[in-house]
């Protein structure tokens, strides 16, 4: 039964086809693609329906501010990974930004402030899982830290694959089992993280699904 | 004469009134060491008991059995996945990780690319976690799936040949 949503992948148009086939064997029926020039917002091949996503990564608030400008109109999803403190703190109170990506260029900017700031706005926190596994220790102790925190809050968190190939896919099983592993919470709070968060998101921002 | 007599016998009385108070001191010392003998003697019953209910406890590992399927185009031999998971299990939980799930490949199909792993109940969520982040088995591209969890072998085998191509 396909019921889960991938909020992130990173992959090119010569392995989209490919990967989407395994995403639907892995049980994922909505991908939200990374723009690599596509000219559809959204699209329905082989059972899943992509959705066009951008990850606007920037420090400072001027410019985000810019790149922010008329965005909704080109892209369904919207994410920002900051790499400043006040780029974080102005995708945490903007409307046009639908999540908030935490990994390790973003880990620095990501706090206690920013937890309330994204709780009071009801703005979901990204995950990227390969990013995660990717990152060294230190990194991954500080993002075990954040998430623990982010949950304490009541933020709503999404994870994601970023997968740029179609191996790199994560199956819906193997996020429940490292999250729990990772934070001891119950397993159906990881699955709303892979279903109705991300759903929510893209009802909010008009895609059918 | 009468002096030496009332002496005598107010020592007598002081005697007296000495021995039943050093008895007195005597019980109640006595009382106060069975008490904490037996206060003793409850707290090593009850460290007894909680040691016992602890070792219960761990006696009760029970077996649980993970099917698994892998998508790739090129084959992959037991050894060489078996290598690749423990790997993976160390690098994500370390070496503790590794030896509480002691993960076994007790059954492997290498046509189908499929298997059974045989760990622990309580670190079977370790080993799902570490089987779908397995990316590559000896520079083949991998994705691996974690179909099923089940109790018995004979019924992780029936669920392996039931699953479609």
């Amino acid at each position: 039964m396909s019921s889960f949503i991938d909020f992130w992948i990173d992959a090119d148009t010569s392995v989209l086809e490919e990967l989407v086939d395994y995403a639907r064997m892995l049980g994922y029926y909505i991908l939200c693609v990374e723009d690599k020039g596509f000219e559809w917002k959204v699209i329905k091949k082989k059972g899943v329906r992509l959705v066009k996503r951008i990850t606007i990564v920037e420090d400072s608030e001027k410019s985000l501010k810019e790149r922010l400008r008329g965005i909704k109109v080109d892209y369904p999803v919207v994410v920002v990974k900051p790499t400043g403190i006040q780029s974080a703190r102005l995708a945490a109170r903007d409307g046009r930004v639908d999540a908030i990506v935490l990994d390790s260029e973003s880990i620095h900017y990501i706090d206690k402030t920013q937890a309330s700031m994204m709780k009071r706005s009801g703005k979901p926190l990204e995950v990227p899982i390969n990013s995660f596994v990717k990152s060294s220790r230190r990194v991954k102790a500080m993002i075990y830290r954040r998430l623990y925190l982010f949950y304490q809050y009541g933020v709503p968190v999404i994870y994601s694959s970023c997968a740029r190939d179609w191996n790199k896919l994560v199956h819906p099983k193997g996020v429940v089992s490292l999250i729990k592993t990772l934070i001891s919470i119950d397993y159906r709070n990881v699955l709303l993280s892979l279903s109705d968060i991300p759903r929510e998101v893209l009802v909010r921002n008009g895609v059918r699904v | 004469m009468e002096i030496e007599l009332i002496l005598s016998i107010a020592s007598i009385v002081l005697a007296s009134i000495a021995l039943v108070m050093v008895y007195c001191y005597y019980r109640l010392l006595c009382k106060r060491m069975s008490i904490g003998y037996n206060r003793l003697l409850e707290t090593i019953r009850v460290l007894h008991r909680g040691e016992r209910e602890v070792l219960e406890k761990l006696s009760k590992l029970r077996r649980r059995y993970i099917v698994f399927t892998i998508i790739s185009s090129e084959s992959i031999s037991r050894q060489e996945f078996e290598k690749a998971l423990r790997e993976k299990l160390s690098s994500l939980y370390g070496v503790i990780g590794l030896v509480k799930s002691d993960p076994q490949l007790v059954y492997y199909e290498p046509s189908l690319k499929r298997g059974v792993i045989r760990t622990s109940h309580l670190m079977k969520d370790y080993v799902v976690a570490t089987l779908s982040l397995i990316k590559n088995v000896n520079g083949k591209k991998v994705l691996v799936v974690p179909v099923k969890t089940t109790g018995t072998i004979k019924r992780a085998k029936k669920i392996l040949y039931k699953i479609p191509k």
